[in-house]
């Protein structure tokens, strides 16, 4: 592993940063913690957690969940997961969810088949950064056939001035799996700017399912700048959900690699930019065999003098025939200040394919507007339900307290932005 | 008049310019920023006929040459842009880069600096032509030597006109192309232009159609691109007085191993102007086929709408196409949208012709034919659209189906 980061710091100094897309320059690497450790030991029950941190968590619910319904949770505070665990009913059927750091010493075997083999370390330049400096992350293996039916949760938050996130996250769904992961990020905010540079790679093998639901919520000086990737074998399914609030910039575009028959990769995503926030997010499909299939559904709002870009690929390969896409992308601009791009990029190489895309850009529709306002409700009111509405297609896939949550934070994010 | 702004450049400030910007197009190695400009004059081609109006630049000559009585007393001009800058040098200098920036990529600065034939277009306010308006380009390769033409012209406040623009070659030599023409459509003017560019398979050039759109101007153009070579395109309006108008409709079909990429851009800048872009593509054979499409709405442009559609049929395997709709949008008080779709030909349409006894063959034809009928509809003359057809038709022949 040591060898492996060096090689992958030795690719991080010679590789240039991106050019295109939003303005990194600002971001000092000199300036950031690439390691923080906030407590000694890792603590099986949760009694053991020291109150603050545990309070912090309190105050995100996550918890709760676990206590409840959840088939699992774990909790990267800072740099290192602190709390974590699995229900032993899970446990039995040879499930492995824990974090990437003890994976590394407790399964080398897996790790070593596919660790960097889907996002290598010369991928990009924050990938390269990752692979050289990664810490923490979730490492989840579900064995042939055994499908966990409840949601596996982590969460992630940043809590330190300057602090670079460096997580790094490996899922293997083996033939005929099915996996169901949620995570939600967070982080407070100080003054100085932190860096989220994770790396995430799912493998999902034939006839395999999996479901990757993020939900973003950083303070406004959070880079988020990341690599998710996944490859989806004959006939398996692979779902990126995406939500995405606050952080200065963040540059996302999960990934599906179709490169089994029949393979199915989905996304599904929102976007909400307020004051300073810069979101650059999208999608990428890759059909690289035959009848694959991947819908794309994106919906954004900038407010405030908020910026959210769509910029996705859709690629099909000479081996895609029979391949199908669907692309949706919707934005709502609130005012005046804000902005949104939409930049999407569909490369055919393959005449046997089919491929739907639209878009639409506008503000908040009158005739709603006025119809509802008709009905004796308040403009505020009003506009709320048209953008509840408008992102509805998201909120419904997410598990419940997501749901509520992210319900939640569309308000918050609105007050006194509309109206 | 609407500002713009123009500067003089020297051939060693255009070769330091970037190149333009051709999202997915790989053409740096056509060099297309290394013109040798030596076309000759052809003695005899003959697109044009004596009824027609209009002119024809033959290499680097003017051929046919013809205009009504009563435009030259209205004081229209159709005539070689050579002929312009030595009769009119004032009009020249006036409109000449007063759409495409002498700065604005390297390829176009070039042509500025190079160019040796071409066409200038006068026409005053208020003046209404009523026949069509054909100008046509035809480039000499019949001996080596590139063809780097210029066609300007500017259309008066409430001027109303319909131009029909060729690009043609004459002769199967190697050579490049660059091609630039800059409309300037003053307030109120009414422009609908049509374009066929069908140059030989032997030619790669660039080609840069770009207009620009006082206040309530309207400007409809329907491009038909039958090229045959590899050619990289833009086709760029600016909408930049309140409430002008665009419809950019452009065809395209490409065979064999050729390479096309187009940019259509349209810039919303004015307050409610309103930018559509309809695309048709089809792609035989290897060819490759990149569709760009751009609707930019700048701040301040509140109540523009900007629409973009662009559909490719594939009809090999082995074909590449690509539709790359973007939106770059910084106002809210706006409407826009895009759609895209890439697919092979509608079997539902073909078994049902079939059905009704017509051979495969001229099914697909037909099929082919109806898919490009929404811009076809665009073209305003039943001679125009018919001449199109046939150039469906000769490059659906020639392909290796």
């Amino acid at each position: 592993m040591l060898d492996y980061r060096l090689r992958a710091f030795a690719a991080y100094q010679q590789m240039p940063m991106q050019t295109w897309g939003p303005d990194l320059s600002a971001i000092d690497f000199d300036e950031i913690y690439y390691y923080n450790k906030p407590t000694d030991q890792q603590y099986r029950d949760w009694d053991d957690v020291p109150i603050e941190l545990k309070e912090t968590f309190e105050r995100l619910g996550v918890p709760e969940s676990e206590r409840k319904w959840l088939a699992g949770s774990s909790a990267q505070y800072e740099s290192e997961v602190v709390y974590h665990r699995m229900k032993a009913e899970f446990e039995k059927t040879g499930i492995i969810f824990t974090d990437t750091d003890t994976a590394v010493q407790k399964y080398p075997d897996l790790l070593r088949e596919y660790f960097g083999k889907i996002v290598k370390p010369t991928d990009n330049k924050l990938a390269a950064l990752n692979a050289a400096a990664w810490s923490g992350g979730t490492f989840i293996y579900v064995p042939k056939g055994v499908h966990v039916t409840t949601p596996i949760q982590s969460y992630f938050r940043i809590n330190t001035e300057n602090e670079g996130q460096f997580e790094r996250t490996l899922i293997i769904v083996d033939e005929g799996a099915h996996v169901d992961y949620v995570e939600g990020c967070s982080a407070p905010t100080y003054s100085g700017d932190a860096l989220h540079a994770a790396v995430v790679e799912v493998i999902v093998k034939r006839d395999g399912y999996c479901r990757y639901t993020t939900i973003q919520n950083w303070s406004n000086n959070v880079y988020s700048l990341e690599t998710k990737r996944a490859y989806a074998l004959d006939n398996a399914t692979m779902e990126w959900v995406d939500g995405n609030f606050g952080s200065k910039t963040t540059m996302k575009y999960p990934a599906v690699y179709l490169n089994g028959e029949g393979a199915r990769g989905t996304m599904l995503s929102i976007a909400v930019a307020g004051q300073g926030v810069h979101l650059d997010s999208g999608a990428k499909m890759i059909h690289n065999a035959k009848n694959t299939s991947s819908s794309i559904i994106s919906k954004s709002i900038a407010h405030d003098g908020g910026a959210t870009d769509y910029r996705g690929t859709v690629k099909f390969g000479r081996e895609a025939s029979g391949a199908f896409a669907h692309v949706e992308c919707d934005t709502i601009i609130v005012d005046d200040e804000s902005s949104a791009d939409t930049i999407p990029y569909n490369e055919i190489l393959n005449g046997d394919v089919a491929l739907e895309h639209e878009a639409k850009v506008s503000r908040v529709s009158e005739e709603q507007l006025y119809y509802l306002m008709t009905r004796g409700i308040s403009a505020k009111k009003a506009t709320e339900m048209i953008i509840m509405g408008f992102v509805e297609p998201f909120t419904k896939e997410l598990p419940m307290e997501y749901a509520v949550e992210l319900n939640r934070l569309m308000k918050f994010e609105m007050v006194g932005s509309v109206g | 008049m609407t500002k713009y702004q123009k500067q003089d450049i020297s051939l060693t400030a255009a070769q330091q310019l970037p190149l333009p910007n051709f999202p997915k197009v790989k053409y740096a190695s056509w060099h297309l920023d290394q013109l040798m400009p030596v076309q000759k004059a052809i003695s005899n081609a003959h697109f044009l006929t004596a009824e027609d109006v209009g002119i024809e630049i033959l290499g680097t000559q003017a051929g046919h040459q013809y205009l009504p009585q009563e435009l030259i007393n209205a004081g229209v001009l159709v005539m070689s842009i050579q002929a312009a800058k030595k009769d009119y040098p004032q009009l020249v200098q006036r409109y000449l880069s007063s759409v495409i920036p002498a700065d604005q990529d390297r390829l176009s600065a070039q042509n500025l600096l190079q160019y040796n034939a071409g066409i200038f277009v006068y026409i005053p306010d208020n003046v209404v032509i009523q026949s069509l308006l054909q100008l046509v380009l035809v480039q000499n390769a019949t001996t080596t030597g590139d063809a780097v033409q210029r066609i300007l012209i500017y259309v008066g406040k409430n001027a109303q006109c319909t131009i029909l623009q060729q690009l043609r070659t004459m002769g199967e030599a190697t050579i490049k192309s660059s091609t630039v023409i800059e409309v300037f459509l003053d307030a109120g003017a009414n422009v609908q232009y049509s374009a066929i560019d069908a140059l030989s398979a032997n030619t790669s050039g660039y080609l840069n159609r770009s207009a620009l759109l006082a206040d309530n101007a309207q400007l409809n153009w329907a491009q038909a691109e039958f090229n045959r070579g590899n050619m990289v395109m833009h086709l760029d309006t600016m909408l930049s007085g309140q409430g002008a108008q665009t419809h950019a409709n452009v065809m395209a079909m490409v065979s064999q191993k050729q390479v096309q990429g187009i940019n259509t851009r349209v810039s919303n800048r004015g307050r409610h102007t309103i930018g559509h872009i309809l695309q048709r593509g089809v792609i035989l054979d290897h060819a490759a086929l990149v569709f760009n499409g751009v609707g930019n709405i700048i701040k301040g442009a509140k109540g523009a709408d900007a629409q973009q559609e662009s559909r490719i049929l594939m009809l090999s395997k082995k074909a590449r196409g690509d539709a790359n709709p973007l939106l770059l949008i910084d106002e809210s008080d706006v409407t826009a949208g895009h759609a895209a779709s890439v697919g092979r030909m509608n079997a539902a349409q073909l078994y049902y012709l079939m059905s009704r006894g017509l051979c495969e063959k001229v099914a697909r034809r037909l099929v082919i034919r109806g898919f490009m009928g929404p811009i076809l509809a665009q073209i305003p003359h039943q001679v125009v659209r018919e001449s199109i057809i046939e150039d469906i038709e000769r490059q659906l022949k020639d392909a290796h189906q």
